[in-house]
Order: structure tokens, then sequence, then C-alpha cells
């Protein structure tokens, strides 16, 4: 499994701001790479019900966007942290403020799926002049020309890969398709290509592992701390994933 | 300021301050672009017209009524009338841009549609309009929602659809949209999304409008039967806006004083309305949904729950571009509380026949507040829709013993249907 690397997923303050700390050291001393540390929104349009409810709960245990920079500087230093969160989130922050502030925190990258890139409120701008990267996302349905376009645009050394129409939480089948979808990107993409939404299983990562340079799972961690809330459970949840 | 009868470059209003866009996920993208091309290339065809048309008047009933409400005039020293858009098919204006959209849906070649819904009244027009141009059809709604307009779903299963119960978040309008916008997100290819007001991510906001404005050309061209001019005063219900903005559309550009109600609530202090245009503290410009408005949020961006005595306007958001009419001014915003709603209700039912809808008597509450400050003047209010659908609220407000004992008996006459069975 060298040549692919792995990007976990939390949702900060999920159940509480401690054990979604924990969560994630254990998922990084397992090998993560990448981190995203979700800042949870009340309606987070582009994620399932698993991360939805994992949103709701952190909210109604009294997540505040500090906790979330708290997170991410906590961990800054045991991997490459992504923030992922909603335009508004950012938006009511103040973009220039929040980009800043999550450059001060340690993050590397931003992930704002509803900031797209000719209407990001200034995001792109204000992450360059601050060094940090926008993640741009790519679906089955994007165009040949807008992936090239996508690519050049994307201010990271990769672009992340949206693995079937839809959103976060559902089992995503390995077919032809999906072979077909991960060529059309590396003919006209110069990044590594991080792929997610769907990955559960060993067996999937082991059968698209030449295709792609990184994996994220995201609601497959959020339903292992929904489950199991300890470091250690999540360590072992984290080995299962890339050793069965 | 500059006002905008339509969006440019997918906003209403200027750099300053400008309400619309397209805030949406990479995913949603391709099917936006494809609703942008129907929009212009087909939308306005004189075809497309023409076909809309034929079916406004024959299958949708229109033109509704403008209505002397002679009796409410008297007692309340103003001419008033009455828009009632309670006379066409399904009971509500909803109809007229359900049956838009879903005329526009076939002829992009989309077999499936989904759709969400608060009051219900949009889930059964757009219900009605599959079933009257043979497209799958499946509803979104709110499990909170659903408890409180039982009737729209059934009627919404009556016209073959799916009523599909919502149980995130708050459970109402906003998190139907949330899903709406998910179910979409799997197959735009073959599904159209018939959004019911006018918001959302460009070009819905204009689509609603222009589909929504035949309310208000239809006033223009009534008046000229009961006087010479324009009225001085037009009010309408505001939640996302559809009727608001289709009523007030023709007008925009006349000497006419607009007015949109809000849902007062339980009042201003109870943190239980949905009051986003009255410089509330929990009244910010955000972005979500796809677009960007005015939104019931806190401090930290997250959207606030909203409270209403009437489903459809119990929602955080408004239509971007009376977002915008309302910052230039052009629409002026009030409020009504549950309790002055129950009784403009009561009192126009009781003066002038008319069942109004809970949403609207928002709008007759407004009226009834103006003429206590105006005298002799020319007042339009927009009955969106018939109150009908409401019973279930309302008789449990003004006739709590009566409808509990009309309900224990009916419950007995099931039971006894179902021993017989």
């Amino acid at each position: 499994m060298k040549d692919i690397v792995l990007m976990g997923h939390i949702v900060g303050g999920f159940p509480t701001k401690e054990i979604s700390l924990q969560a994630a050291q254990g998922i990084i001393e397992a090998g993560a790479k990448y981190l995203e540390v979700q800042f949870p929104f009340s309606d987070p349009s582009a994620d399932g019900v698993i991360i939805e409810e994992a949103c709701n709960i952190a909210l109604k245990n009294g997540f505040k966007i500090q906790d979330g920079f708290d997170i991410v500087q906590e961990l800054s230093q045991k991997a490459e942290i992504l923030i992922m969160t909603y335009a508004n989130i950012v938006f009511r922050y103040g973009v220039e403020s929040f980009v800043k502030k999550a450059k001060e925190s340690g993050a590397k990258g931003l992930i704002i799926p509803d900031l797209p890139i000719y209407q990001d409120e200034g995001l792109r701008k204000f992450a360059k002049k601050f060094h940090l990267y926008v993640v741009e996302l790519i679906t089955p349905n994007t165009t040949q020309e807008r992936i090239k376009m996508l690519s050049q645009k994307s201010q990271g050394e990769f672009i992340y890969a949206v693995a079937r129409a839809g959103i976060t939480g559902s089992k995503t089948i390995i077919s032809q398709d999906l072979f077909d979808y991960l060529d059309r990107i590396a003919k006209n993409c110069d990044k590594k290509i991080a792929l997610g939404f769907g990955i559960q299983s060993y067996k999937q990562i082991q059968a698209i592992k030449n295709k792609i340079d990184i994996v994220v799972a995201g609601s497959y961690f959020v339903k292992q701390i929904t489950k199991y809330s300890s470091k250690e459970s999540l360590f072992d949840h984290t080995l299962k994933l890339f050793n069965p | 300021m500059q006002l905008y009868t339509k969006s440019k470059n997918t906003f209403f209003g200027d750099k300053n301050e400008r309400f619309g866009g397209q805030y949406v996920p990479e995913i949603l993208y391709p099917a936006l672009k494809e609703l942008e091309n129907a929009y212009k290339n087909i939308f306005h065809t004189k075809e497309f017209q023409a076909e809309l048309k034929e079916l406004m008047t024959h299958f949708v009933n229109r033109p509704t009524p403008l209505i002397y409400a002679k009796n409410a005039s008297e007692i309340l020293q103003n001419d008033i009338y009455l828009k009632f858009e309670g006379l066409a098919n399904t009971g509500a204006h909803k109809i007229n841009n359900a049956i838009g959209q879903v005329l526009l849906a076939k002829k992009m070649g989309k077999t499936r549609i989904i759709a969400e819904t608060g009051a219900g009244q949009h889930g059964l027009a757009t219900a009605c309009a599959c079933a009257k141009l043979g497209l799958e059809c499946e509803i979104f709604m709110g499990s909170v929602d659903i408890a409180r307009q039982r009737p729209n779903v059934l009627n919404m299963e009556l016209f073959g659809a799916k009523v599909r119960s919502i149980d995130s978040g708050t459970k109402t309008l906003k998190d139907a949209v949330n899903e709406a916008l998910r179910e979409w997100s799997k197959d735009s290819i073959n599904t159209f999304y018939v959004l019911g007001s006018a918001l959302g991510p460009y070009p819905y906001p204009d689509i609603v409008r222009d589909l929504q404005s035949i309310i208000s050309k239809e006033v223009l061209s009534q008046i000229k039967h009961y006087f010479t001019g324009m009225p001085d005063y037009m009010i309408a219900c505001v939640g996302g806006g559809s009727n608001a903005i289709g009523f007030f559309h023709a007008f925009l550009q006349k000497d006419v004083k607009l007015i949109g109600i809000e849902a007062g609530g339980k009042g201003n202090n109870s943190g239980e309305h949905a009051m986003r245009m009255q410089n509330s503290r929990d009244a910010q410009t955000g972005i979500a949904q796809g677009y960007k408005t005015i939104f019931l949020q806190n401090q930290e961006g997250q959207l606030a729950k909203t409270h209403s005595i009437s489903a459809g306007l119990d929602y955080a958001g408004i239509g971007p571009q009376l977002a915008h009419l309302g910052k230039i001014g052009r629409v002026q915003f009030q409020s009504a509380t549950d309790d002055e709603v129950l009784e403009a209700l009561k009192f126009f039912a009781k003066t002038e026949g008319i069942i109004a809808a809970l949403e609207s008597s928002h709008a007759l509450a407004g009226a009834i507040k103006l003429c206590q400050t105006q005298k002799n003047k020319k007042i339009i209010i927009n009955i969106s829709g018939r109150g009908d659908k409401d019973i279930f609220i309302t008789a449990k407000y003004l006739k709590t013993n009566i409808w509990e004992d009309f309900l224990g008996e009916e419950i007995k006459r099931i039971q006894e249907l179902k021993a017989i069975k």
C-alpha cells in the first residue's frame, strides 16, 4: 500500500471537542497523511445523513468556530490538515479573516464545496495571499474541458475526485465506469488525484490503488467515531481500512 | 439605487449589496448550466409560451378573479380588492410555477420530477402538474410539515406522487430543500428539480418570478374594470416570496407602494418567528442552499430555527430579488403575529365569504393594520391560496372543543369501518 496515502475525516466537535480530537489522533497515528477537519454547518447540503447528524450533534453540544481552529492547531504538527466547511461559515466569519485564522492555526488547505471557482467571495485570492491551497472538486459529470480548467486553477498538489454522483456516505461501487472516469481525470489533469465519497473498505482501495494517489474516507470514520470514540479503537479501524 | 427587475450575471443588486448567485457544489454545476440553457432557449420561445398559456387557461383556470371586497372596504374605510389565487387549480398560486417548470422539464427530456414543500401547496401543485403532463413525481417534505398538512399529503398521493418524509434537522422546509438538492445531485441527468419559490441558485429565482408574474399582469388588466390609474398599496405575504414577487412584478416600476408581510410568529422578542427583513439582530446576509440572501442565523453562521402558524412562511431565507427590493426600499416589509393572522382570517371569512390560507391571512392582517392609519386608499391584497388545507390548524385554535369531539367521533367511525372489513 506504499503508493497510496490516506486522508481521514472528522467532524470537529462530534460528539464532543475532546473525543473528536482523540479520534483524529488515532486516525493520524495509524497512518493518515492528510486529515479533513469539518467545521459543522446547520445545512450541509453536499453531505449525507451520517455527517449531517454528526454536525447537528456537534452544534447541539456547543461547537463554536474557535473550537474548530483549536482542533486544527492541536493536530497540525502531526498531519496535513484541511479545513472542510460550507460557504456561510466562512462568509459570516469574514472570508479573509477565516483564511488568515486557518493559516495561523496550521491548516494547509481548504475545501468549501459551495464556494465554487467563479463565485467564491475572494476565497482563492485570500488563500493565495496567506499561502493556503483551495482544493477543487471534480465529479463524474464534469466535462473534460472543465477538468482541465479546474486542474490548472487548483492551488494544491492534488485534485479531489468525487467517486460518484451524489453525496457523502453511500457506498461506491468499483466499476468500469469509475475506472473510465479516473482515466479521464488523469488525461486532463496534471495534479495528484484524491478520490473520495463512499470509500469504506480495504477491498475498494485495493481495486483502485494504481489509479489514484490519495484515498479519502469521510463517512467511514464518522461512522466509526459514532460507534467507538476512543483513540485506540479509531487507530485499529484506520489500520483495518488498509490491512484487513 | 438601481432597481433590478431581473438578475444580471446571476445577481440582483450592484457590487455593494447583491443577492442571488450560484453557490453550489461542483456536482450541481452541469445541471444548473443545462437549466440555464433551457431557460434561454426553450422557456422564452413562442412555442413554449403558447403551450404554457393554453395550460394556464384551460387547466389552471386563469385568470383568477380580482374581487372588490365591499363589506370589508366599508368597515375598514378603504377600497379593498382581493386577487383570489385560491381559485386556481389546487387552490393556490403555486400551480403557476409548477405547471411551467414541469412543462419545461418535459421539453428538456427529463423523466422524473422532484420537489420540496413546506405548507404542501407546492408539492400538491407539482404532483398535479406531473399527473397532467405524465411525469414521475417524488415530493420531499419535513415530517413536522407532514403532520400539520396531512390533507395535502393525501392529495399528493392521490395524484400519484410519492411523498418522502424528511426527519433530519428541524424536519421542516429547509431540511426538505437540503434533501431535494442531495437527490438532484445523485441523478440530474434524468431528474428535474421543481423549485417552489423564487429562490435557490440562478436561474430559479428568475424562472419562478417569470411564471408567477402572471398574477400581476392580470391585476394590471383587471384594475381597469374598477378604477383609473394605479392602486395606492399592494400587499402580499412573504415566505420565500414567490406569490409576492409575482404579484409585485408588473408594478415594480409604477407609482404604487408595495408591502410584504412576514411571519411575526409569537412576536419579535420570542425568537419564534420568520422575520428576515426587519433589521432583526438574527437576520444577516448569508450564503446557503445555493444562493446569497438574508437568512435568519446566529453569529456563527448557523441557520436559525423559524416559527410560523403557517408552514409556508416558516423559512429562514427570502428570495434574492425581494431581499434586493427590500434593501433599496422598493418593497416595505412588515409582519403579522399568529394571533393577528387568525383574527384577519376570521374577519375576511365573515365579511367577504373568503377563507384565505394562513399564509395569505398574513397579508390580510397587514392590510387591517394599514387601514388603521390610512383612509380612502385603493389597496390590493394577494390572497395567494385558499384556507381549506389549514383546517387541522385553524379548527384547533378557533373551535377547540368542537374539533376535538369531531376528531374523536371520526376515529371511532374509522375503527368501526375496519371492524366491518
